[in-house]
């Protein structure tokens, strides 16, 4: 709060000039004085995350969709023992989900950033969802399943992320994580951009593995950890500038992405097309048809449109 | 000697981003940066609303009522919105329309929840400086309405006598004038004690 240090020293400093000279050093010390205890009032964590609650569908609503707004609490009645009552209700409430884990979920077709307790962020992929305590405690932990991307701050207190299978212990970086633990090709995939990590699977022998920035590293199905791979980071990183790019991807894991990414379902007809090697990009999409017409033109498949999304299929089976 | 074992705790202070950068991000729809000014500004505002309410819950309605305005209002801000001004003005004319309804309830339920949610009782060590953070509280409460605010928003919230004049409808002089009346008035009490 540099800005705001230096709006109250200009504001005693206005004030001084205007006193007289015997009270400039009272008038100084009574400053530094209520400076040093926090301002009066109180603060309700439980009210303070529900108001968010609130605040957050609104700002996930389309406008035209936007419902009347649901009232967060009707004004106190007038009597006393019931606004004592309900704010003491209030408050147990508001305690109780205090210590509740928070939950954040990037809704199909969007993206998300959690700022976290400690201050570090976490840009969340489509669909992915991030748990972690309200207050980190010795450690900071956190649980991700789906995709995101971390800004770490630096600190004393270690910070670690767990995947359903896998953990990644980490100091001051910046690093994606990709961990869907259904579908085609379930895994935990670390790609370092900064700093350091330690990646090591669950249930996995041996000690945690360390990777340098530049590395992509993953612990599959069988907890098994894959030796490194320097795919470019950048790769890894492009879903947070909204684009799509693939090279000899699984058909069936982008059409996962793509689900998530447009909120879509995408089916084969063939279930065997989900093994089939595609390679797409688009840097800018803007809706799924064209994305979808796209990644069939450029791979030998053909589409139709279905009532909820999208049907592929090979034209030269039939 | 009360001072000194103040002074000697820490003030843990947040990080500030540019808020007026905020304002322009806001306008063009972006969530983070609402969700940023809202970090930022919660805490502040509720202990200034609340000023004027006497009332917790109902501080916290009018917090909410705030940001939903600010976001359904956003693509009207300013190019050069002062964002921290204008919530703070939005903030005060809703708790004062509020406070027509509920101006009933007393400043003495304030006080009560303060001490229900003070979080553990004070250590031995403590319990000096958490009677003076008590006296100067109730100091600041006694001082007539206006002086109080002008006094709170100069030495707590970070805001020039520029912004206080904009948010409280007065001149910039008069403004000053609340804060020296408000420092006048603690010190008159500070010495009562010393004595």
């Amino acid at each position: 709060m540099k800005a705001n240090d230096s709006n109250e020293k200009r504001n005693l400093d206005a004030l001084l000039s205007e006193a007289t000279p015997e009270e400039q050093d009272a008038l100084r010390e009574l400053w530094a004085l209520t400076g040093s205890v926090p301002e009066p009032g109180v603060i309700d964590r439980g009210a303070e995350e529900q108001v968010w609650q609130a605040l957050d569908t609104l700002i996930h609503t389309p406008p035209e969709a936007a419902p009347d707004r649901p009232r967060l609490r009707r004004v106190a009645g007038h009597r006393g023992w019931m606004a004592i009552a309900a704010s003491f209700l209030i408050g147990a409430i508001g305690l109780a989900l205090w210590l509740q884990p928070v939950s954040r979920t990037a809704p199909l077709g969007e993206r998300l950033t959690v700022p976290l307790p400690d201050g570090s962020s976490v840009e969340l992929n489509s669909g992915a969802t991030l748990r972690y305590a309200r207050r980190f405690g010795e450690e900071r932990a956190v649980h991700l399943t789906g995709e995101a991307y971390f800004d770490v701050i630096k600190d004393s207190r270690p910070f670690r992320v767990e995947t359903f299978n896998a953990r990644v212990e980490v100091l001051g970086t910046r690093f994606n994580i990709k961990a869907w633990p259904d579908g085609l090709a379930p895994a935990t995939t670390v790609s370092l951009e900064s700093g350091r990590v330690a990646l090591k699977a669950f249930n996995g022998s041996g000690r945690p593995v360390e990777m340098v920035p530049g590395q992509t590293r993953s612990v599959g199905p069988d907890t098994v950890l894959s030796p490194p791979d320097t795919v470019s980071i950048h790769s890894a990183l492009v879903w947070r500038s909204g684009a799509l790019i693939y090279h000899e991807a699984l058909l069936g894991v982008v059409l996962e992405d793509l689900e998530r990414r447009f909120g879509v379902t995408l089916v084969l007809q063939a279930p065997a097309l989900r093994h089939k090697r595609v390679s797409f990009s688009k840097h800018n999409p803007i809706d799924v048809e064209t994305v979808i017409q796209d990644l069939c033109a450029g791979n030998g498949l053909q589409y139709r449109a279905t009532t909820t999304g999208y049907e592929l299929y090979d034209p030269r089976v039939h | 000697m009360l001072e000194t074992q103040l002074r000697s705790q820490p003030r843990v202070r947040q990080a500030e981003p540019s808020l007026d950068a905020l304002a322009q991000r806001i306008r063009a729809s972006d969530r983070a940066a609402f969700a940023e000014a809202f970090r930022h500004l919660k805490e502040p505002l509720v202990r200034y609303i609340q000023r004027i309410t006497q009332d917790v819950p109902t501080a916290y309605d009018v917090l909410q009522d705030v940001f939903t305005k600010l976001w359904e209002g956003r693509e009207k801000l300013a190019e050069d919105t002062t964002l921290k001004a204008l919530l703070y003005t939005m903030a005060r004319n809703r708790a004062f329309n509020m406070g027509r309804y509920t101006a009933r309830i007393s400043r003495v339920d304030v006080a009560e929840a303060q001490d229900r949610y003070a979080t553990a009782p004070p250590a031995d060590e403590a319990v000096e400086a958490k009677h003076l953070e008590r006296l100067i509280h109730r100091w600041i409460d006694e001082l007539p309405p206006r002086r109080a605010e002008a006094f709170m928003l100069s030495r707590y919230h970070g805001l020039k006598y520029s912004d206080i004049s904009t948010i409280m409808g007065l001149s910039e002089r008069t403004v000053q004038t609340h804060v020296l009346h408000a420092m006048r008035d603690l010190r008159a009490r500070l010495q009562t004690l010393q004595r």
